[in-house]
């Protein structure tokens, strides 16, 4: 009897110094209840519209915007690209599940066998290696094209993002992109929380700042700012940039990894990219 | 708590780099070597590069602290390598600080 208190109280103690580390479904379903407690006016699929969610200004001007969408001819000729065999006469189609059409909710995913996470990007650039042919550019031009439109044709579909328990690789994939979330880095001494979570819809000069619910959703993204379509990953570079920090190379292993996190978050929303942002 | 010593510090370095702008403090010693200052940054960089944390202006401080060394104005060389080092420094003690203490920014 002695032993077996002794030994709950062992138990007890080497559980209390432990950090409380949460699983992804509590990640996720931590960020909802935060959001929807700060945001209760906001349907929970209008987070997918980053700011246009909460400030009706913005959203008037995105609106409008959207009845001639510049992200329009990146999807016609991302559509091109992708139709387009390689000299091998194989093409995109034949690397992804139902032909590469309506996928991208399944992006990213870990790759137990690489040990990675493999974003839609990634798979992409695979694709054409397998086939002979070289690597795009990641951030902008034809790759963000054709992400765009296999983006379009997986509009509406839930995200549906798998972090397997029973996966260490995927769990500590999972992780490595939490932890980049909430880290500090650069100059200003900015994690991606820092505006995302603990400023969300606050204003930061002339913009108020986005939900991190939602904000894997809609990429790529035609930025007026940009003046082009780009990749998701271009954004965490240039985030980096904005608190002072030199950013990480695109599909680095740690961007690769925080997309799979943000992905996460965002199970159950629709995709609805591409998408227009300012 | 040790990020908020980082903060504190990091606030302290915007501060002194205010004053570090070239030909502004004539206190540097023109005892002091160029290539042993710019040696350490250099290798100061090296390790923060190696935690995946630099600031984005550190690199950009150092190719400026050459080009004063090659223009002769080595006073101002050796004030931008050595702002170039300590930035290095801090961008270290704050990737090494957030590896341990990263968590006290999850709110919930």
């Amino acid at each position: 009897m002695k032993k077996s208190i002794l030994s709950l109280c062992l138990i007890g103690g080497i559980f209390s110094v432990l950090p409380a580390v949460a699983g992804p479904e509590e990640d996720r379903l931590a960020m909802v209840k935060y959001y929807s407690d700060r945001f209760p006016d906001v349907p929970m699929q209008e987070f997918a519209n980053g700011l246009y969610a909460f400030d009706q200004s913005a959203r008037e001007q995105w609106i409008e915007m959207e009845d001639f969408p510049p992200y329009e001819i990146a999807i016609d000729d991302g559509q091109v690209l992708f139709e387009t065999p390689f000299a091998n006469g194989k093409s995109y189609a034949d690397c992804f599940d139902n032909g590469g059409i309506g996928v991208k909710q399944d992006y990213p995913y870990f790759d137990a066998d690489a040990g990675e996470v493999v974003t839609l990007e990634l798979a992409i650039n695979q694709c054409r290696e397998a086939n002979g042919e070289k690597a795009l550019a990641y951030m902008i031009g034809e790759l963000a094209e054709i992400a765009a439109y296999m983006a379009y044709t997986s509009r509406g579909n839930e995200f549906a993002i798998q972090v397997p328990l029973d996966s260490p690789g995927a769990v500590a994939a999972y992780s490595a992109g939490k932890q980049f979330f909430y880290t500090r880095r650069g100059q200003l001494n900015f994690a991606c929380s820092s505006c995302h979570i603990q400023s969300a819809g606050l204003n930061l000069r002339a913009d108020r700042l986005s939900t991190t619910l939602g904000q894997a959703t809609h990429w790529p993204v035609y930025r007026s700012k940009w003046g082009e379509i780009g990749t998701i990953q271009k954004r965490f570079a240039e985030c980096n940039s904005q608190v002072w920090a030199k950013p990480l190379e695109a599909q680095s292993v740690e961007y690769r990894n925080l997309e799979y996190f943000l992905s996460y978050i965002s199970n159950g929303l629709e995709l609805n990219g591409p998408a227009s942002r300012r | 708590m040790i990020g908020k010593y980082v903060f504190l510090a990091m606030g302290l370095a915007i501060v002194a780099g205010c004053g570090l702008q070239p030909s502004r403090d004539r206190s540097a010693s023109p005892t002091v070597s160029f290539a042993e200052t710019y040696a350490a940054a250099e290798a100061a960089l090296a390790k923060a590069a190696a935690s995946r944390n630099v600031w984005s202006k550190t690199e950009g401080l150092l190719q400026q602290s050459k080009i004063a060394n090659d223009e002769g104005r080595k006073e101002d060389a050796i004030q931008l390598a050595n702002e170039a080092r300590m930035q290095a420094e801090l961008a270290l003690t704050q990737a090494i600080s957030q590896e341990k203490d990263w968590q006290e920014n999850v709110l919930f």
